[in-house]
């Protein structure tokens, strides 16, 4: 037998039970209240089930961890706040499982789309701030930290940032142009990473159109992270330029058996993307069903196939294909509601696509603070609101879809489709 | 008591929460993360079990124990034990005048 590997579990209470998190593969279990605290008895007190409910939980808990490793065998770290998040008509977590950080603006591409309107002149976060910024999630209970920029390979303490976030208990995951991959960054990445994405919008020629180094720089660079053991994403950002060469994408990264995933983002005029490109909303919305259909069926038979949850609204028609079920619910926005976003000057956003929708700041008050403002309220507010609007009302899956990205229009559902039709004839729009 | 849901995978994109497709449809994921050490608690071998609680602001628990809650439990256990007195006095007290009556006759 091998070196048995240790791994810290979290357990998070949570207004519906609470949440155990294995860092392998990210692991999110969520437990009803009995089973937390059987749970929680099981790994810390080594209690045993005593009932055949508590056995089954154990055995299903086991099986989605690691069926080799007994759950009482692993170290436990627990973060037991109690509820007192307001309420709303949707899930708010006591605190986010995912931040999407941004510790740098600097970036060598200068590509014509950034959202984030990244140069060579930006900024990097100072790595005191990153480390008291990891303290904090930690204490939170966050499970995974999306690194994102600019080109977080440009900051200058890259490596000892992947190291501080896996230290301090958070998995750091990664999106990359590539450029400035070496052996050391390689290692690092494959050391302590969940995973790395490297972003892919067109196949040969287009891809050369938004990026300035190439579609062979892009494969060779995709081969070393495969070849380095990197669990390796293709993130493929969703606009009415890049649905139309969909096709060519998705024949290209089924020919990447060795991925770790294809990941479906919606595209959003923002920054340097405001006026580039036009998002999936300006496309028929059967066409993009339809499209986005086909691709996740080929998908999934070689690799995992994700999205953002921009693009809920769009899944909303086949999601019972791919498998979920309405134990497995899909997911609107999870802004303010279980992920936030962290700018390089430390401000606190729903997602970092709203950099204007700061909700508070990290150098002033602590997350735990900022998760229950009066702001992060505020925004809530305007979640709810958007998902109460006429055409959302009556839909079936409005509990799980919110009514799509509250701060943009980005994709249509059918039933948005049908109420826009029946208003425009009766003269309401 | 059950499993409300489980969910699977790494998030690598800056646009919020994704999802995967269940892994049911897919097999589970063979990555997994290489052994490190955890700042808070400190490396530990696999048969030490660890707990660090970490509660920035402690507040008694609703299913702990508080003073109110035993003086009420010690009021209740007097009432209880005051009805039993009665009881046990008002049964002894007619059988004897039962029995008084019964020696008159």
């Amino acid at each position: 037998m091998g070196e048995e590997k240790v791994t810290t579990l979290l357990l998070r209470r949570e207004p519906f039970g609470g949440i155990l998190f294995s860092p392998d593969d990210a692991v999110h279990v969520d437990l009803d209240h009995g089973a937390f605290t059987f749970i929680r008895e099981h790994i810390e007190n080594g209690r045993l089930a005593a009932t055949q409910e508590e056995l089954d939980v154990l055995d299903q808990v086991i099986a989605e961890l690691d069926g080799s490793v007994r759950v009482a065998d692993r170290t436990l770290r627990v973060v037991d706040y109690q509820r007192d998040v307001r309420a709303f008509p949707f899930q708010v977590l006591n605190a986010p499982t995912l931040v999407d950080f941004q510790i740098t603006t600097e970036c060598p591409l200068e590509c014509p789309h950034c959202y984030a309107s990244s140069s060579a002149n930006g900024v990097s976060v100072d790595i005191a701030d990153i480390e008291r910024v990891f303290r904090d999630l930690r204490h939170n209970g966050v499970t995974q930290v999306a690194i994102g920029g600019g080109e977080p390979l440009v900051h200058p303490h890259f490596v000892e940032i992947l190291e501080l976030s896996s230290a301090y208990g958070l998995v750091p995951n990664l999106t990359t142009n590539g450029v400035h991959l070496g052996p050391i960054e390689l290692d690092a990445i494959e050391r302590y990473c969940g995973a790395a994405a490297l972003s892919l919008e067109g196949v040969g020629d287009a891809f050369g159109r938004t990026r300035k180094t190439g579609f062979e720089f892009f494969r060779q660079r995709l081969g070393e992270m495969i070849d380095h053991g990197i669990a390796t994403v293709l993130q493929v950002t969703l606009s009415q330029q890049s649905f139309s060469e969909l096709d060519a994408i998705v024949d290209f990264c089924a020919g990447e058996s060795r991925l770790y995933g294809v990941i479906f983002l919606a595209y959003k005029e923002v920054g340097r993307g405001r006026g580039f490109d036009r998002t999936l909303a300006s496309l028929p919305a059967e066409h993009v069903h339809e499209k986005l259909r086909a691709a996740f069926l080929r998908l999934s038979q070689t690799t995992r196939v994700g999205y953002d949850c921009c693009l809920t609204p769009a899944m909303v028609g086949f999601a019972s294909e791919l498998g979920f079920s309405s134990d497995n619910q899909l997911e609107g926005c999870s802004g303010m509601r279980s992920s936030l976003g962290i700018g390089v000057n430390l401000d606190v956003v729903p997602c970092t696509f709203l950099p204007q929708t700061t909700v508070g700041s990290l150098r002033e008050s602590s997350l735990f603070d900022i998760w229950r403002s009066e702001a992060a309220n505020t925004f809530r507010e305007r979640m709810a609101a958007h998902g109460e609007r006429q055409g959302c009302r009556s839909c079936d899956s409005r509990a799980s879809c919110l009514g799509g990205c509250p701060a943009f229009d980005l994709v249509r559902c059918t039933n948005h489709v049908a109420f826009e039709h029946l208003a425009l004839s009766a003269g309401r729009l | 008591m059950r499993i409300l849901r489980v969910r699977r995978g790494y998030t690598t994109n800056s646009s919020g929460a994704n999802e995967w497709v269940p892994p049911a449809n897919l097999g589970k994921g063979s990555t997994t993360l290489p052994e490190h050490t955890d700042r808070g608690v400190e490396a530990s071998p696999a048969e030490v079990k660890q707990v660090t609680i970490i509660a920035a602001q402690p507040r008694p628990q609703q299913d702990e124990p508080s003073a109110a809650g035993a003086s009420r439990a010690v009021g209740n256990i007097g009432i209880v034990g005051v009805l039993v007195g009665v009881v046990f006095f008002l049964f002894a007290a007619t059988r004897f005048l039962r029995r008084m009556w019964a020696k008159r006759r």
